[in-house]
């Protein structure tokens, strides 16, 4: 028996010996062993049939990397090789190997380096799969991805434009009912006033929700820094909510950290958003007791602060299980909730995704009937000390515009009419054009002290009306205030309102107060002839941005007109600059366009727009191309010599290249940022 | 944020004298791990990540700043402040050679002497001048880098999918030496593979050394012979390694070769 045990295994060894070897050469995967510099010494079977090489072309004649095509041999030497090296071994390395008869072989490659006993490589062995199969899985399952996050894009542009569609009625309809309020009316009437002004303005409140989310969803939402005094801010916010904790009889109380440093560069926009939710939703869902915001100080450092903000009620609080589910989009605790409260379950989503912005989180601790307590902290850059500048619009007192002499440009009659009931209110002069034509020739007929310009018109937008006012010869068509009226929010349009030379935005629907307040600033300034704190950049009244070319050969451009204008505010001047960089952008291509096919309207169209610009910046050597790329085009009506086109074309593009350099510099180092624009 | 955080910035060795090295464009610091040990007794070593490789903080990672390598020769004159070095030497491998010239060219009196490991100022054939590729071939790295990044491989899925059956693979295999965030390495490769300072070389006043491969693909031994004509005052050895990266495949040669200069 043992002898015969002892055969049988003899026979087995010589099997395994026999089926290991063919193994080796006709296993599914290639196998392959080189030299530590790529040099093939050793291929199965398999990896010569995938490969379509006879041994002898290959061994001791290829390297590895031979194989591969350039972008992949580039990999080789800075990735593949480096990698093997430091690790000892690489795992599903994707290469596409190039075969005798050239087509291409995707492969994955697992690669054992073996080493001698100074731990010095000696051998590479290396394990092929050929993956063509899953490259087509891959190419499919990419395709499927950009497919869907297109759809979802699409889907979202057009919740968004839906619901700025929306904001325009909605104007009109709370508009209208607050004038409705405050004429005549009985009490029925006044119940049915109120319902209604409270729901439009729960709907405007909505679409606005809406709006956020959509923008914050497509990372179109970019964080501003500004000073910010952190007690003024939360103040007024406390007031906003003030009305209706009182109603309920909820006490309101603040407290802030006596340490808290007196002004920190933040987005006070945002910042009060997220606190606004938090507050409003406080009181909404407390019905005793009291509601409370705390300003902690957790870090200080000479350049920042932690500060953590929290916002505890004593109200219905919420359930454990359902903690989390609160930030979730569209979700409120329960059903029941929506049913008793409203809203859309958009806040807390928003507010989180707003936050994240601020690499911060949102959290909150709740016990049922109790109370819930949210809190969030914020990592701030600390502000100047200095104290905010005396502001003609600051809240208190209601400014007089009596008498101030005002044009409408606005073709909408319900809007007309709108704002011109408040006007009466007021005792504000105006007269109306119902178009743009039609206010470019108001404009020139009557001296006004301010005009206020829908964007959106037929015949002539307000941008086109805006310029062509701003063309006009005579230095105070330069210095007119003129405030678009839009239902787009500001940061769409801030660089085509800035090229028009619009000083100022209102959004619709408009708050009456911020209307009075804004007529109040520009037209006192216009009436006194002094200049007035602006929002956009094209339009400030500069002397130097008509005089005529002084040195075509000195410095491209300078911030100095922009810094006298600004003070020493540096947001501002570091928002000016990512602005006209972005105008810039925009005009270098419309400037190329329009030299390429000749076209003299939009050539002079778009020098209209930056003259101003180019003024401010004392951009004297690109002012001057354009002008004689003016004066060729107007030339090139009768030649058909190309060749001083183009060459003003370059040069017209090398002077942007320059401007374009200098000012994401300037942006760079001074404030260490980038031009990462709020739209795309 | 702090320079030397930003930078993942290693300080060892013992001696007076120190001696900055930096990685190319594919790895991190760790490149280096063959050559250093044989300077720790005599130098100070000075190792780092270029921001958005090795462990970099990629926060810092700004795509306006890295449009070209000065924004990278920047980072390396802010370490040698942070550091207060006197009068290093700086050992730059592949791209980051260039960077190291560009860095002497800003702060002339800043290094002692400049090491450049496989140097080209320019990897595009232009006219009669020899960088060994074409702008299509650029492309296809490009291409190479993307199939790498998504291409399931285990060397990032961990960071796609967290790596939970396999803790013990979990640092030491996932952090791996080469891996960058993909955005970036494709921005860098952009920057490294697109950049052309050939101008530059005839502004480098500082006492340089070449070192060139034999069988180098990424940077041809033309390249480095056209350094070393346009550096003033250099120097250039050709070693017997062949491929790009002669710090990890032939460390005694590259070791030998930069203790004969320094």
């Amino acid at each position: 028996m043992r002898k015969g045990d002892h055969s049988y295994r003899m026979d087995h060894k010589g099997l395994i010996e026999e089926s290991a070897e063919d193994l080796y050469e006709n296993a599914p995967c290639g196998y392959l062993s080189t030299l530590p510099n790529g040099l093939i010494v050793k291929a199965n079977k398999t990896f010569l049939k995938w490969m379509g090489y006879a041994a002898e072309e290959l061994l001791y004649q290829k390297k590895f990397q031979d194989l591969l095509p350039i972008g992949g041999r580039m990999y080789y030497e800075t990735h593949y090789a480096p990698l093997l090296r430091m690790q000892g071994f690489v795992t599903e390395i994707n290469f596409d190997l190039r075969r005798k008869k050239r087509q291409l072989l995707p492969v994955l490659v697992n690669t054992t380096q073996l080493k001698d006993e100074n731990s010095k490589p000696i051998l590479n062995r290396t394990t092929v799969f050929n993956i063509t199969d899953r490259k087509g899985y891959e190419k499919e399952l990419l395709r499927a991805k950009k497919q869907a996050e297109e759809a979802t894009r699409i889907k979202a542009e057009f919740l968004s434009t839906v619901s700025h569609e929306i904001r325009t009625p909605m104007n009109a309809i709370i508009s209208i009912a607050n004038l409705l309020l405050e004429t005549n009316y009985t009490q029925e009437q006044s119940q049915y006033l109120s319902t209604l002004k409270a729901s439009s303005e729960n709907l405007l409140h909505l679409i606005n929700d809406i709006l956020d989310f959509s923008k914050l969803e497509s990372g179109k939402v970019a964080l501003a820094e500004r000073e910010v005094d952190l007690k003024e801010l939360v103040t007024s916010l406390l007031h906003g909510v003030r009305i209706a904790a009182q109603d309920k009889g909820l006490a309101l109380k603040l407290a802030i950290d006596k340490d808290m440093p007196p002004r920190v560069l933040g987005d006070p926009v945002k910042i009060g958003q997220v606190l606004t939710n938090l507050l409003g939703n406080a009181v909404k869902f407390t019905e005793r007791g009291s509601v409370s915001l705390e300003l902690e100080l957790e870090e200080l450092t000479d350049k920042e602060a932690v500060i953590s903000f929290c916002v505890e009620d004593t109200g219905i609080g919420i359930p454990k299980d359902k903690l989390e589910k609160v930030f979730e989009e569209f979700a409120q605790a329960d059903y029941d909730i929506n049913l008793r409260y409203g809203g859309t379950g958009l806040g807390l989503s928003i507010s989180r995704k707003l936050l994240a912005l601020y690499g911060s989180k949102l959290t909150v601790k709740s016990q049922e009937g109790q109370g819930s307590t949210f809190c969030f902290a914020l990592r701030l850059k600390l502000g100047q000390a200095a104290p905010a500048l005396p502001n003609d619009t600051a809240a208190g007192h209601e400014p007089d515009v009596a008498g101030v002499k005002l044009l409408l440009v606005e073709d909408n009659a319900v809007n007309v009419m709108v704002v011109t009931k408040y006007f009466e209110k007021w005792g504000v002069d105006f007269d109306v054009a119902t178009n743009g034509v039609a206010g470019v020739a108001k404009v020139m007929e009557q001296d006004y002290d301010l005009v206020l310009m829908d964007l959106h018109m037929p015949e002539m937008d307000g941008y086109e009306a805006t310029a062509k006012i701003r063309s006009l010869p005579e230095s105070k068509y330069k210095q007119l205030p003129i405030i678009a009226l839009s239902a787009s929010t500001e940061k769409d349009f801030a660089e085509e309102m800035a090229g028009a030379g619009i000083n100022d935005f209102i959004s619709k629907p408009f708050n009456a107060t911020e209307l009075r307040n804004k007529i109040a600033h520009y037209a006192y300034a216009a009436t006194k002839g002094l200049p007035y704190h602006t929002t956009f950049t094209g339009q400030q009244p500069m002397p130097t941005a008509h005089t005529p070319l002084q040195n075509p050969d000195g410095p491209a451009y300078d911030l100095s007109t922009f810094e006298e204008l600004l003070g020493e505010n540096e947001a501002d001047l570091e928002e000016l600059v990512k602005i006209t960089i972005r105008n810039f952008e925009v005009f270098q291509g419309k400037f190329q366009a329009a030299l390429v096919s000749r076209n003299l309207e939009d050539y002079k169209f778009s020098c209209h727009k930056i003259t101003v610009t180019l003024g401010l910046l004392n951009a004297w050597r690109l002012q001057h191309a354009i002008t004689q790329g003016k004066d060729l085009l107007e030339e090139a009506a009768t030649t058909a010599d190309q060749k001083p086109l183009d060459e003003i074309a370059k040069a017209i593009h090398l002077e942007f290249d320059v401007l374009l350099a200098g000012l994401n510099a300037t942006l760079l180092h001074r404030w260490n940022q980038t031009d990462t624009p709020d739209t795309p | 944020m702090r320079v030397t955080e930003r930078n993942n910035v290693n300080v060892r060795g013992t001696g007076e004298k120190a001696l900055i090295f930096a990685h190319g464009f594919g790895c991190d610091q760790n490149m280096w791990r063959f050559v250093t040990p044989a300077f720790e007794d005599t130098h100070k070593i000075v190792l780092f990540d270029n921001v958005g490789a090795g462990k970099s903080d990629s926060s810092a990672y700004n795509k306006l700043k890295y449009e070209t390598l000065q924004g990278y020769a920047d980072d390396v004159l802010e370490i040698c402040e942070a550091l207060e070095l006197e009068r290093p030497v700086f050992v730059g491998h592949s791209v980051s050679s260039m960077i190291g010239a560009l860095a002497a060219i800003q702060a002339p009196e800043m290094f002692e002497k400049l090491i450049m490991v496989g140097p080209s100022p320019c990897y595009i054939n232009k006219e009669d001048y020899i960088g060994g590729f074409s702008q299509e071939d650029i492309l296809e790295l490009l291409e190479s880098l993307d199939s790498n990044y998504l291409g399931w491989s285990t060397a990032t899925a961990p960071a796609i999918m967290g790596n939970p059956d396999r803790p013990e693979l979990g640092e030491e295999l996932t952090n791996s030496f080469c891996r960058t965030n993909p955005e970036i390495a494709k921005h860098f490769a952009r920057t490294t593979f697109l950049s052309d300072n050939r101008a530059d070389l005839k502004k480098l006043q500082t006492k340089s050394l070449i070192l060139q491969c034999s069988d180098d693909m990424i940077a041809p031994v033309e390249v480095g012979e056209f350094v070393h004509r346009n550096v003033a005052d250099s120097e250039m050895i050709l070693l017997e390694a062949t491929g790009h990266c002669p710090n990890l495949s032939a460390p005694e040669e590259t070791i030998a070769a930069i203790k004969s200069f320094l």
